[in-house]
């Protein structure tokens, strides 16, 4: 559970790097270059996205064995 | 022999000391590390207690305290409640350490973005409110209004029976009122919150109810500061001190705390038949399960995005239970539990640490923690009700504030500050009242004040039981209104109180 919010607040895991006012955005020749794009498909993020729709009323569920998230990624906006 | 008492203290205690002073005595306002960085989800105070505004006498008033130590002054925003968690006070009326009556809470904040003409362009003000007269049930003068639904829930909190609670029109949404921003913006706030206690109409209930949700003065009162520089109490006891029970200052004295409070008939709360009249509340806060954080908000209300199951974060029942029993590395757990699994803490009750501590901490004075193991004097206390006075015919286990609701309250004036344990059965923790200083009282208790009353231990037990301990913090019902909903105007944002330091 604390996990989840951590992670939740931490995670943005998204694909970044490719919008136009990005930090990644930013960097100029010569800088580092930004952390990879991380797909839909991360782990974490999936985990997250799934307990989003879960049922209000439901169980809350474990979230030990949630995949460590990335870092260093910027996040992706939300509709 | 205070100063004796405080001379005293072993070098080697500082952390001893600072373990026992950053987690008693502030009620349960940030009592454990996760809830302490969810301020808007952190229960304070519950209180559950017979009516005793005058005609008020067959009802049941229940409290539940939100959002700590908030500063009046604290703008611009204020202390808006969370509109994605939910809030709810649970009444168990069988026993069995499971809700069989619900009350949930939501609420919602909506943005009107007001707008000034500057140079030619509308341009949204940065104020919750907008210089408008602020004087009545969602006036002209706020750009932020806030309003909650509630529901009551007949059976498991998530699968029972769930109905809108109206009121006598009809309406389901009801107004929080804004904050006590100040005497300008709203020259009359006792007036202006009192127009925010309704009437509504529970379902299944016959009898309607009343209903009241806004900031007030901080109910609780404790001796915060020195709790925390290491116990620097004065006068940890009247023995030591005749004046003691009044010696320190209450540190919360200039906070507000964000209350939501429902009067109902206590035959719609008691079991159906009413054979027992017995029953146990406590409130709890739940969030969903998953947040994401929105890089780019584009209005109020969506800097996250949150759903999932309801997951519960805050746990509030017997005051100070989380703060000076359960162990540190279980607090957030407590929290997250439910009464009907509070085995899994029954060590902490039987076993308790704090009366261990307040020896150390004073053993030079003599003082001595209570022998009687396991401590079944606190079980009876926090875990059943007191046979006799507020234990359910049948009982599991379980830590809740229970209530004898067949019990005639007191007047405002009448009431004893240390409840039971000086002869008033209408106080705790038969309930509680806002007046009720469980400091006081659960410090006496946990060195064993029972023990001298033959309560579930023998006197021989506890030799310190009749020292009268105390944080010094004076509470009683002079504090509280003698109406519904109790709770006093909050202390207002402005003006200022005393001028400024150069």
């Amino acid at each position: 559970m604390k996990t989840a919010f951590i992670l939740a607040a931490l995670l943005l895991a998204g694909c970044g790097g490719g919008g136009g006012d990005s930090l990644a955005g930013a960097v100029t020749a010569g800088s580092s270059p930004a952390a990879a794009p991380v797909t839909m498909a991360d782990a974490f993020f999936s985990s997250v996205q799934g307990l989003l729709g879960g049922n209000a009323d439901g169980e809350p569920v474990a979230v030990d064995g949630v995949a460590t998230p990335a870092e260093g990624l910027e996040p992706q906006p939300l509709n | 022999m205070a100063n004796l008492i405080q001379r005293s203290l072993p070098a080697a205690l500082p952390l001893t000391l600072a373990l026992l002073s950053s987690q008693v005595l502030a009620s349960s306002h940030r009592e454990a590390p996760f809830i302490a960085g969810m301020p808007r989800a952190d229960a304070t105070d519950f209180y559950m207690f017979r009516s005793y505004e005058p005609g008020r006498e067959k009802f049941v008033t229940l409290v539940a305290n939100y959002l700590p130590l908030q500063d009046g002054y604290g703008g611009p925003n204020y202390f808006q409640l969370d509109p994605n968690a939910l809030y709810e006070i649970h009444v168990d009326n069988n026993g069995d350490a499971k809700e069989d009556i619900t009350f949930q809470f939501r609420f919602a904040s909506t943005n009107n973005n007001d707008s000034f003409a500057v140079g030619g362009k509308k341009v949204p003000i940065p104020l919750v409110i907008n210089g408008g007269a602020i004087n009545d049930v969602n006036p002209p003068g706020l750009n932020v209004r806030e309003t909650y639904t509630v529901n009551v829930v007949r059976g498991d909190r998530r699968t029972g029976t769930r109905e809108r609670v109206a009121n006598p029109s009809g309406a389901k949404v009801f107004d929080k009122p804004v904050d006590n921003i100040g005497n300008k913006a709203i020259p009359d706030y006792a007036g202006y919150a009192a127009r925010h206690v309704v009437d509504v109409t529970l379902p299944g209930c016959d009898t309607p109810a009343r209903m009241f949700v806004g900031q007030r003065k901080d109910s609780f009162a404790v001796n915060l500061g020195e709790t925390f520089d290491l116990v620097n109490y004065k006068s940890p006891a009247v023995e030591f001190d005749a004046n003691a029970e009044r010696s320190a200052r209450d540190d919360l004295a200039d906070k507000n705390v964000t209350t939501i409070a429902l009067e109902v008939a206590a035959s719609c709360l008691v079991a159906p038949g009413g054979a027992d009249p017995v029953i146990g509340g406590w409130t709890t806060a739940s969030v969903p399960q998953a947040r994401v954080v929105n890089p780019v908000p584009f209005n109020t209300n969506n800097a996250t995005k949150e759903g999932g199951a309801w997951t519960q974060v805050s746990r509030l029942g017997m005051p100070l239970v989380n703060e000076v029993v359960i162990g540190l590395k279980d607090k957030d757990r407590f929290n997250h539990s439910r009464p009907s699994g509070d085995t899994q803490f029954l060590t902490y009750v039987t076993n308790p640490t704090l009366p261990a501590l307040v020896e150390t901490l004073f053993s030079s004075a003599g003082v001595k923690a209570p022998t009687n193991f396991p401590r079944n004097d606190l079980v009876t206390v926090f875990l059943t009700g007191v046979a006799g006075l507020n234990q359910p015919a049948k009982v599991t286990p379980s830590e809740m504030l229970r209530l004898n609701t067949s019990i005639a309250a007191l007047p405002k004036g009448s009431q004893k500050r240390l409840g039971v344990i000086d002869g008033d059965n209408a106080g705790f923790p038969n309930g509680r009242r806002p007046g009720d200083d469980v400091v006081d009282i659960e410090l006496r208790v946990a060195m064993g004040k029972l023990c001298t009353l033959n309560l579930g231990c023998a006197p021989a037990s506890a030799p310190s039981g009749a020292i009268r301990f105390t944080d010094g913090a004076f509470l009683d019902d002079s504090a509280f209104d003698s109406a519904f909903p109790y709770l006093t105007t909050p202390i207002p944002g402005s003006p200022q109180a005393v001028a400024s330091r150069r």
